[in-house]
C-alpha cells in the first residue's frame, strides 16, 4: 500500500480552517457573514432614525431605501410599502416601486409620483430606491418588502411618522465694537457669544442667515446649510469692517429655515411652512467704553461714567465728529471743572468748534473733585447749521473722600462708652444712696432706744467732736452733714 | 466719712473708669480701620450658624467660566458652585437652596417676592433631617422651569460631616424669561433691573437662616441675563381637505403650531410665493383674495393675504399695531391651531398647486 507522505500534516490545518470558516459564517455578525438580503432606510443626507429598534420613515420626506441582495439582480426588483389592513388602497397606505435592471428604469407603478428616478441607483447587489410616501399617509407600523422576480428577498417592519418641522433659535446680545476710522476684524467667538440652532423635529432643515445691512461685512463662522435631525449647533458671527466714522449701526439678521427633501403633494393644494426668525446685532463704531451720542449729523463720544479720585485732578477725552460746525458749552455739578482743552488751548465757553465727517476732534476735559459724593459734567452741543441743541452728561463717581468713617465709628463708640460710663456712675450713686439709707436707719434705730438725757449727751458729744475736728477736718463732708441734721450749726463750724 | 461707704465707692469708681477706658480703646482701635467687609447677609442668630462661601455660577465648557454679568442660554447646562460649612456638623442642617429669579424690573424683588410664574424663578432644593452628609441625590428642581442635571452635579467633602463643596448642574427650560446682559454689577445690592439674580440659602435646626448673594472674590451681587430663544414646530403641511373645483373654496386641515418664546412676541405669516401649479410654474393661484387664515389666536376675524412678500403679513398672535403676545408665565410652550382656506378662481387649470408660507416668531425688542 502506497504511503501518502505528510497526509495528516496537510489535512489537519485544512480541516481546522474549514471549521473556523463554517463557525464564522454561522455565528459571526451579519456584516461579516456572506450577506443575506436585507433592507435599511434613511432620509437623504441623514443618519437612520429608529423608534427603539424600529426604523422610522417620515411621511412627505424623500428617503433612501437600500436593498442589499446577495447578487446583482437579473430580474425586476420591487419594493412595497404597506400599512397592514389599510383600505381602500391609496397613498394613505400602499406603495410599490420597481427597478428594471435590464432597462435601468425606476417607476412608481401605483401613483407615478413618489420616486426620485434621478437619485435612485443600482450598484451590483445593492439597489437604492429614493422614494417617499405622501405627507398625509397614515402613521403607524408598516411593512416594507423587497422582492426579486416576484420572490420575496427581504422584509422589514417600519414606523411611518408624520413630519414635524421644529426649529429653535437662541440669540444673545450681539454687540461688536470697532474703533472709528479703522479697519477692523471682530468675532463673537472672543466673548463666547453665539447663535444656537436646534432641530428638534424629524425633518432636516436648510438654514440660511441673512443680514439687512452690512451684508458683505458679516459672516457666519463655519456655517452649515443644513440643520440635521437632532442637531444642536452653535455659530459665531464674524465682522470684517472697513474704516467708518463713529456711529451705532443696528443690523437685523434673519435665519431662514426650510424643510428639506419634501415630497411634492400628489393631490390637492398645499401650503408648506418656512420658519424665519430675526435677531438684532449692534455695531458700535466708537472708542472703547464710550457712549456714542448722535445729534443730527454730529456724533459726540464721552464716557458715560468717569471714576475720579477725591481731591485729585481727573482728565478724559471726548470726541466730536460731524458734517457741520457746533458750539460747545461744558458745566459741572458736584465737581470743579478745571478746563476743556483742544490740544493745549483752553476753550472759552461757548466754544465754536469746526468739525469734519472724516476725522475726530478730540477735546480734553479736566476736573477736580473737592467733595465726596457723585457729580456730573454736562456737555451742551449746539449745531450751527441746523440749530439743534442737545445736552449729554457724564456722571462722575468719586473714589474715596475725607476719612469720616473712622471718626463716625469713634463717635458712635464714644456715645456708647459714655452711656456705659453713665450707667456705671448711676450704679455708684444708687449704691451710695443705699449705704446712706442703711446708715440713717441704723442711726434712727439707735435714737429710738435712747432716752432724753442720753440724746442730749449724744448731741453734746457731737458738738465737742466737731469743735475738735473743726481745725483739721472738712465740716462739709457728708459725715459731718449727717451728724448736724436737725441741729443749729455751731459757730465756726463753717469755713 | 465711714469706711463702709467710701470703699465700695472707690471700687465702683475705679471699675467704672477702667470699663470706660476699655470701651473707648476698643472704639478707637476699630475706628482706625475703615475698610468694609461684605459677605453673607442674613439672619444669623447664633455663633455656629452655617457659612456659605466660594459662591459662583459657571458654564460647563472645558474651562468653566463664571456666568456673572453674562447671558446664559436656555437648554444649556450651567452649575451653581458653593461651599457650605456646618460648624455643629451636617446633622444640624435642615435646608440648602440654590436659587435664581428674575427681578421683574425691581432690584429689591427677592425670590419669594417673584410670583409671576415658573418661567421667572426656580430653585434647586434639598431638605435634611439629621443627615450625616449631603449628596447630589438630595436635590430636586422646585418652583420653576429648570431641570436638575444630577449626572453633572457633585458634592465633595472638605471636612467630612461638616464642610462640603457643591456643584449643582441645571438647565433652564426654553421659556425662562430673557434678560439682557447686566452691565452694572454692585458689591452692595442687586443693581440691574430686569436681570436674573442668584443666591444660596442654608438653614439649620437652630433657626439660623444664612444667605449668600455675592460672588466670592469680586463680592458682586450675582446677576446674569438670559439670551432670547424662539422655536416653532409644525406638525405637517396644510392640504386642502377636498379637491377644489374652480369657483369653489376649501379649508385645509388644521395644523398645530407649537411656539416657544421667552419674551413678548408676535407670530405672523406671509406667502413668499403664490400657489404654483406643480409641473407648470406658469400657472398660479394668486394668494391675494384667494387664501386666508381662519380666525384663531389673537385674530379678530379671518386674516386675508393681500399679496405675497413680507409686506403682506397676517398676524396670528400679536398685531400689526404693534402689540405683542404676552409670553407664558409658567408653561414650557404654547400652541395655536391654524387652518387656511383656499379659493380656486374660475378658469384655473386643473392640477396640484403649492405655495410656501413663511411663519415668523418676532420678539419684542429691545429687551428692557
Amino acid at each position: 500500500m502506497a504511503r501518502i507522505p505528510d497526509r495528516n500534516g496537510v489535512l489537519g490545518p485544512v480541516v481546522f480552517l474549514l471549521l473556523i470558516a463554517i463557525v464564522t459564517m454561522v455565528l459571526g455578525p451579519p456584516e461579516v457573514r456572506a450577506a443575506a438580503p436585507d433592507l435599511s432606510l434613511h432620509m437623504v443626507g441623514e443618519a437612520p432614525q429608529f423608534d427603539g429598534t424600529t426604523p422610522i420613515l417620515v411621511a412627505g420626506i424623500w428617503h433612501e431605501i437600500d436593498v442589499n441582495l446577495t447578487a446583482a439582480p437579473a430580474q425586476n426588483v420591487t419594493l412595497q410599502a404597506l400599512l397592514p389592513g389599510g383600505t381602500p388602497i391609496g397613498p394613505a397606505n400602499t406603495y410599490a416601486w420597481d427597478f428594471n435592471p435590464v432597462t435601468g428604469s425606476w417607476t412608481d407603478s401605483l401613483y407615478n409620483a413618489f420616486i426620485r428616478a434621478d437619485l435612485s441607483y443600482g450598484s451590483g447587489s445593492l439597489v437604492v430606491f429614493v422614494v417617499g410616501v405622501d405627507a398625509d399617509a397614515t402613521v403607524g407600523i408598516w411593512t416594507l418588502t423587497a422582492s426579486v422576480g416576484g420572490t420575496t428577498a427581504a422584509s422589514e417592519t417600519i414606523e411611518v411618522q408624520g413630519a414635524q418641522v421644529s426649529y429653535g433659535l437662541s440669540t444673545p446680545d450681539f454687540t461688536f465694537r470697532v474703533d472709528p476710522f479703522t479697519s477692523a476684524q471682530a468675532s463673537s467667538q472672543t466673548g463666547n457669544v453665539y447663535v444656537r440652532t436646534i432641530n428638534q423635529g424629524n425633518v432636516p432643515l436648510g438654514m440660511l442667515v441673512s443680514f439687512d445691512t452690512l451684508q458683505s461685512a458679516f459672516s457666519v463662522v463655519n456655517p452649515s446649510n443644513v440643520a440635521h435631525l437632532g442637531s444642536d449647533a452653535r455659530y459665531f458671527l464674524a465682522l470684517s469692517l472697513g474704516p467708518l466714522p463713529p456711529q451705532v449701526i443696528t443690523v437685523t439678521a434673519r435665519t431662514n429655515v426650510t424643510p428639506l427633501y419634501v415630497v411634492p403633494s400628489a393631490g390637492a393644494s398645499r401650503i408648506v411652512a418656512v420658519v424665519q426668525q430675526p435677531f438684532a446685532i449692534t455695531v458700535e463704531v466708537g472708542h472703547s467704553g464710550y457712549a456714542i451720542q448722535t445729534i443730527g449729523n454730529v456724533v459726540f463720544q464721552t464716557l458715560a461714567t468717569v471714576k475720579a479720585t477725591y481731591a485729585s485732578l481727573t482728565t478724559w477725552q471726548v470726541y466730536l465728529t460731524g458734517a457741520q460746525n457746533v458750539t460747545l458749552d461744558v458745566a459741572a455739578t458736584g465737581v470743579r471743572l478745571k478746563g476743556v482743552f483742544s490740544g493745549t488751548q483752553a476753550l472759552a465757553f461757548p466754544a465754536p468748534l469746526t468739525l469734519a465727517p472724516t476725522a475726530e476732534l478730540p477735546l480734553t476735559v479736566q476736573i477736580e473733585v473737592p467733595n465726596a459724593g457723585a457729580g456730573s459734567v454736562t456737555f451742551t452741543i449746539h449745531l450751527l447749521g441746523t440749530g439743534d441743541t442737545e445736552v449729554f452728561t457724564t456722571q462722575v463717581a468719586v473714589i474715596g473722600g475725607p476719612d469720616t468713617s473712622g471718626a463716625a465709628t469713634a463717635t458712635v463708640l464714644w456715645i456708647a462708652g459714655a452711656a456705659l460710663a453713665a450707667s456705671v456712675f448711676g450704679l455708684i450713686s444708687l449704691n451710695t444712696v443705699r449705704h446712706r439709707k442703711k446708715l440713717r436707719n441704723a442711726a434712727m434705730e439707735k435714737s429710738v432706744k435712747k432716752g432724753y438725757h442720753a440724746r442730749r449727751q449724744e448731741r453734746a458729744r457731737n458738738r465737742n467732736r466737731r469743735h475738735y475736728k473743726g481745725g483739721k477736718g472738712n465740716a462739709r463732708s457728708k459725715g459731718a452733714g449727717q451728724g448736724q441734721r436737725g441741729t443749729t450749726p455751731a459757730k465756726g463750724a463753717r469755713p | 466719712m465711714s469706711d463702709f461707704v467710701s470703699v465700695p465707692l472707690r471700687r465702683s469708681l475705679v471699675a467704672g473708669f477702667v470699663f470706660f477706658a476699655m470701651v473707648m480703646s476698643l472704639g478707637q482701635a476699630l475706628a482706625g480701620d475703615s475698610s468694609s467687609q461684605s459677605g453673607s447677609v442674613g439672619a444669623t442668630v447664633t455663633a455656629n450658624a452655617p457659612q456659605i462661601t466660594n459662591f459662583d455660577m459657571k458654564d460647563t465648557s472645558g474651562s468653566p467660566a463664571t456666568i456673572i454679568g453674562t447671558q446664559i442660554v436656555v437648554l444649556t447646562t450651567y452649575t451653581f458652585n458653593f461651599r457650605v460649612n456646618a460648624p455643629n456638623g451636617w446633622a444640624d442642617i435642615t435646608h440648602v437652596y440654590a436659587r435664581i429669579w428674575h427681578d421683574g424690573g425691581n432690584d429689591v424683588t427677592d425670590y419669594a417676592g417673584q410670583t409671576t410664574g415658573a418661567n421667572y424663578k426656580a430653585s434647586l432644593a434639598a431638605t435634611y433631617s439629621s443627615a450625616s452628609a449631603p449628596a447630589v441625590t438630595d436635590f430636586s428642581a422646585v418652583d420653576g422651569n429648570i431641570q436638575y442635571v444630577q449626572g453633572s452635579s457633585s458634592v465633595t467633602a472638605v471636612v467630612a460631616g461638616q464642610t462640603y463643596d457643591f456643584v449643582l448642574a441645571f438647565q433652564d427650560h426654553a421659556q425662562m424669561r430673557a434678560a439682557k446682559t447686566p452691565t452694572s454689577l454692585s458689591t452692595t445690592q442687586y443693581n440691574n433691573a430686569n436681570s436674573w439674580n442668584a443666591e444660596i440659602e442654608a438653614t439649620d435646626i437652630s433657626s439660623n437662616d444664612v444667605f449668600q448673594h455675592q460672588q466670592t472674590g469680586t463680592n458682586d451681587y450675582f446677576e446674569f441675563g438670559v439670551a432670547t430663544y424662539t422655536s416653532v414646530t409644525f406638525t405637517g403641511p396644510w392640504t386642502a381637505t377636498t379637491t377644489i373645483a374652480p369657483g369653489g373654496n376649501s379649508n385645509t386641515n388644521a395644523v398645530t403650531i407649537t411656539r416657544i418664546s421667552n419674551f413678548e412676541f408676535q407670530l405672523y405669516a406671509y406667502f413668499s410665493t403664490d400657489l404654483i401649479k406643480q409641473g407648470d410654474a406658469t400657472k398660479t393661484i394668486p394668494v391675494s383674495g384667494n387664501v386666508l387664515i381662519r380666525q384663531t389666536g389673537d385674530m379678530g376675524g379671518d386674516g386675508t393675504f393681500t399679496g405675497t412678500g413680507s409686506g403682506n403679513k397676517v398676524y396670528v398672535l400679536g398685531s400689526v399695531t404693534p402689540t405683542y403676545h404676552t409670553m407664558d408665565a409658567s408653561a414650557d410652550s404654547g400652541t395655536v391651531s391654524v387652518t387656511f382656506n383656499i379659493a380656486v378662481p374660475l378658469g384655473t387649470s386643473a392640477g396640484t398647486y403649492q405655495g410656501t408660507v413663511v411663519f415668523t416668531v418676532q420678539q419684542k425688542t429691545p429687551l428692557p
